[in-house]
């Protein structure tokens, strides 16, 4: 029995117990899939299917409790050589043909159970640095190498490209019934008569689609195709995922729950995935990313978690965003005390610079002058102060 | 759906995921009633009163079951291209198994096949027919009263010419041709008459010439005809060995005999629904009359005129009365009547040589199936873009040669040498582009797509030339019976090669087959997996 199994399980457990049932429900789906046992697969679409029609059902705990015996009694097949990273790229660099934009030095380790999320502005290189990590551009130059089940990946472009699970921003349209289609992917990799079924049922419920399993593309809105990606993208069993802007139709707390799906299933136990995600949406992406690449005219500046969590000063001193209905005459006025080095506003947010105060300092100082604030954060450490306001 | 059938096609679904896409269960079922539908239409549309209708197989069912079963055609490939050109997994990089290409190569040419050849299982159909209204016993036995009662039949005038021949009728119609001229120059001398005509030196038309002159050029005793000479049947009684007991019927005025034989032929006739009032006795007896241009007596009527109004009485030899004219054609339309029914199933029975082979056709058919399979193939294999860019790049390819041919003296040549530099030049552009990891994919697309299109003709252009070569390096007449020798030293391979144009066409198909169904998925393996730039 792993420890770490256990500890999700038990994880499953505790959500069930607080009333977060749709958090338990989908771990409790990621717990069994990482069994890879049918028989579990069977008892935990039982259950999936007694949840989604009872959820308040007094004996959910009963049939709780009855798989989650089972899950324990599981085994697990854990991956223990986890560092060897998928994707590793040294200094490679891409100028287009056209001339107009070129993306430089980018040096970057790409490993199983880490998400790197690519940040920046629109027409920044996010893209483009996706598109050479799945083989769709070649770099000028610099050095990119691929290593899928410990090994350096086989030099046919095509068995490359079918191992890195790209998800682009326009998803293509698929034709027929989503289950139809998802069973369609598994059967390509190696699931077939009832195994297809079962793993397609189980990735189906886990991305929240099992009501729209009859329905036609047409018939699903921008954010379920996305799931329905995702879902389709998950049947390959990818060592490595790369998604551009998946964020890009979703809702703030669909955004949030796939991020944290998308975390959970990177750190899979018996199957850990490399994720490489580009997003608009910062601060959601800087909560679940190992690294952060921040791209400006194709130029990178990579953060890692380690960085950003770090609580020693910066060099670039303390910058706040605020957003608020005062006027910045009246803000200006408010922490003119505390001599910020900067203040810029773009319509929306203000951007506060210091050289030598807290945060905290900040947060008195604007409480007393009695300003409403709408929303006020650190972001000395945080990516956000690449952009310009 | 019922439960089953789901459980099928979810089988074929998980298991076979290339079917499953392709809709081949779907659509072999389809194809497979539709066939039968075909086949079966052409079994009923024929019976024994409709068989007088038709000279050959390919007239039944006429011009609308052949566009009927182009739309048929149409329809089926319409509907299966909506399903089939939709999901892909080769384009989204789906792992594949090996032979996943070769595998949805022969779905298409099969589908594709089965789609256009709706034509033949009606015609199967019609051949099934015409085999059970005459079978192979009654086919030989019918023949076998044809011939007899035919040579008791007076309707021509060179059924008796005595330089005929039991074993060829080339006699046959030299006479009958220069009888007339003749007749119509009876003041000309045999050199004005032959004068002018491309076989005046033949020494066989002087020999007819002067036969045609002897009074006693047309007799009973000359005859040596079939009307069908069947070939390897058991039981057929060729001209040759019904001719002594014809004579001796003949000789000892064996009226009963020769009354028996053509009552069998006139019952054969009502078989086939030919309307007539023949007597057999009366044309028994005709036989024993001075010359058989005098006929004297003959039963019948001509209310019936209309049963042969095709009929063209100038046809006839027979210098009598318009009446006599009359029912000896109508006798003569009888009999050639019959005997289009018995060679309809003489052909059925004996499929090579004969005029509606369907195995003849079945090398064209199979390289139009080839032709519309690889678009679709290609189209599977590249883009969308890249397969209108191919259809652009071939437009020009086409106006391009054709201006060449144009220009050039020899346009038989010039087009096949333009279309193999041309396909040399794309062989060249594949293996450069093709080993670059990145660059014009599209281009480099074109190139492929463009070679797979034109490999199917390659080798029909090279027969071609060598044909051509042949021709152009040769003087030797085709009478020469030196020539093939000759040619054969001079040109082994031009030769080789021209005198084996048959099997090089249906091999060609086969190593096509082979080339598209495992090397240009490699090409397009490589061509998809490249990088864009």
């Amino acid at each position: 029995m792993n420890l770490s199994f256990h500890h999700r399980l038990q994880q499953v457990q505790d959500y069930f117990t607080q009333g977060d049932h749709h958090l338990g429900y989908r771990r409790l789906l990621d717990a069994t899939l990482e069994t890879e046992n049918l028989e579990l697969f069977e008892d935990a679409l039982h259950f999936a299917e007694f949840y989604e029609q009872n959820p308040s059902d007094s004996n959910l705990p009963t049939h709780l409790g009855n798989l989650l015996r089972k899950l324990e009694n599981a085994n697990i097949s854990v991956v223990t050589n986890n560092n060897t990273p998928k994707i590793i790229t040294e200094q490679i660099s891409k100028k287009y043909a056209s001339g107009n934009f070129g993306l430089s030095g980018v040096t970057l380790n790409v490993k199983p159970g880490e998400i790197i999320g690519l940040v920046g502005e629109n027409g920044n290189g996010k893209t483009t640095l996706l598109r050479l990590l799945y083989g769709d551009l070649l770099p000028d130059t610099g050095k990119l190498t691929y290593h899928f089940e410990g090994k350096p990946a086989k030099s046919d472009a095509y068995s490359l490209r079918s191992r890195l699970a790209f998800v682009p921003q326009r998803h293509s349209v698929w034709y027929g019934g989503l289950m139809e289609n998802l069973q369609f992917t598994a059967a390509h990799y190696g699931m077939k008569g009832n195994a297809n079924r079962l793993w397609t049922e189980m990735i189906v419920a886990r991305m929240g689609l099992r009501q729209f399993r009859s329905y036609s593309w047409n018939r699903i809105s921008s954010g379920y195709k996305m799931r329905f990606e995702l879902a389709r993208t998950l049947l390959r069993r990818p060592e490595v995922m790369l998604l551009d802007e998946p964020l890009a139709n979703l809702d703030v707390l669909a955004q949030q729950i796939i991020l944290e799906d998308l975390l959970y299933l990177s750190e899979s136990l018996s199957h850990p995935m490399a994720v490489v995600l580009s997003s608009q949406q910062l601060y959601e992406v800087e909560k679940v990313s190992e690294k952060v690449v921040f791209l400006k005219n194709g130029v990178p500046q990579i953060q890692s978690k380690k960085e950003r969590d770090s609580t020693s000063k910066v060099e670039t001193g303390l910058i706040i965003e605020l957003e608020s209905t005062a006027t910045r005459n009246e803000i200006t006025a408010a922490i003119q005390v505390l001599q910020p080095t900067q203040i810029s506003y773009n319509g929306g947010v203000y951007l506060l610079y210091f050289s030598s105060v807290s945060f905290g300092e900040v947060m008195q100082a604007l409480a007393q002058s009695g300003l409403p604030i709408r929303y006020i954060r650190d972001i000395s450490q945080s990516s956000r102060r690449f952009f310009d306001n | 759906m019922n439960r089953s059938t789901k459980n099928i096609f979810d089988r074929i679904l998980t298991d076979y995921p290339l079917l499953w896409n392709t809709r081949f269960p779907q659509m072999m079922l389809a194809l497979i009633i539709a066939h039968l539908f075909f086949f079966a239409c052409g079994y009923v549309s024929l019976n024994l009163a409709a068989l007088r209708n038709y000279d050959n197989l390919l007239q039944v069912g006429g011009v609308t079951l052949y566009w009927f079963s182009i739309l048929c055609s149409i329809g089926f490939l319409i509907v299966w291209l909506v399903y089939f050109l939709r999901n892909n997994a080769f384009k989204v990089y789906y792992q594949l198994d090996k032979n996943y290409f070769l595998y949805q190569w022969i779905i298409i040419f099969v589908i594709v096949g089965g789609s256009i050849s709706f034509y033949e299982s009606f015609h199967a159909g019609v051949a099934l027919k015409i085999r059970k209204l005459v079978p192979e016993k009654i086919l030989v036995q019918e023949v076998n009263i044809l011939n007899r009662a035919s040579s008791f039949m007076p309707v021509n005038r060179n059924d008796y010419f005595s330089l005929n021949n039991c074993e060829n009728d080339s006699v046959y119609y030299d006479a009958s041709w220069l009888y007339y001229k003749i007749k119509n120059n009876s003041e000309q001398t045999m050199e004005e008459t032959l004068s002018g005509e491309y076989r005046y030196d033949s020494t066989a038309l002087k020999l007819i010439y002067i036969e045609l002159q002897k009074p006693d050029a047309f007799r009973h005793v000359n005859h040596c005809q079939d009307i069908i000479k069947l070939a390897n049947y058991p039981g057929f009684i060729s001209a040759k060995d019904r001719q002594e007991k014809r004579q001796e019927w003949l000789n000892t005025e064996r009226i009963d005999s020769m009354q028996k034989a053509i009552q069998d032929l006139l019952d054969l006739f009502s078989k086939y629904s030919f309307r007539h009032n023949f007597n057999a006795d009366s044309i028994a007896r005709m036989n024993l009359s001075d010359t058989i241009f005098h006929l004297e007596f003959f039963d019948g009527d001509n209310r019936n005129y209309t049963d042969y109004d095709n009929y063209d009485p100038d046809y006839m030899q027979v210098e009598n009365y318009q009446y006599e004219r009359y029912l000896i054609g109508k006798l003569g339309y009888l009999k050639n009547g019959t005997r289009n029914i018995l060679n309809l199933a003489d052909e059925r029975y004996r499929e090579e040589n004969s005029s509606d082979d369907r195995k003849q056709f079945w090398p064209y058919l199979f390289y139009i199936i080839t032709a519309l399979s690889l678009f679709l193939f290609t189209y599977r294999l590249f883009s969308r873009k890249i397969f209108l860019w191919s259809i652009v790049a071939s437009i020009i390819l086409i106006i391009f040669l054709s201006l060449i041919t144009l220009a050039a003296k020899d346009a038989d040549t010039s087009f096949p040498v333009g279309v193999l530099f041309i396909y040399g030049l794309l062989l060249i552009m594949a293996l450069i582009t093709n080993n670059e990891k990145a660059g014009n994919k599209t281009f480099s697309g074109v190139v492929i797509t463009l070679l797979a299109w034109l490999l199917p003709y390659i080798l029909l252009f090279v027969v071609i030339l060598a044909d051509r070569y042949l021709i152009e390096h040769t003087h030797y007449s085709f009478d020469n019976p030196l020539r093939d020798q000759i040619l054969q030293r001079k040109y082994p391979i031009s030769f080789w090669i021209s005198h084996n144009s048959d099997l090089i066409i249906r091999s060609n198909l086969l190593l096509v087959f082979l080339l598209i169904g495992f090397v240009f998925p490699g090409l397009a393996r490589k061509w998809h997996g490249k990088a864009e730039e």
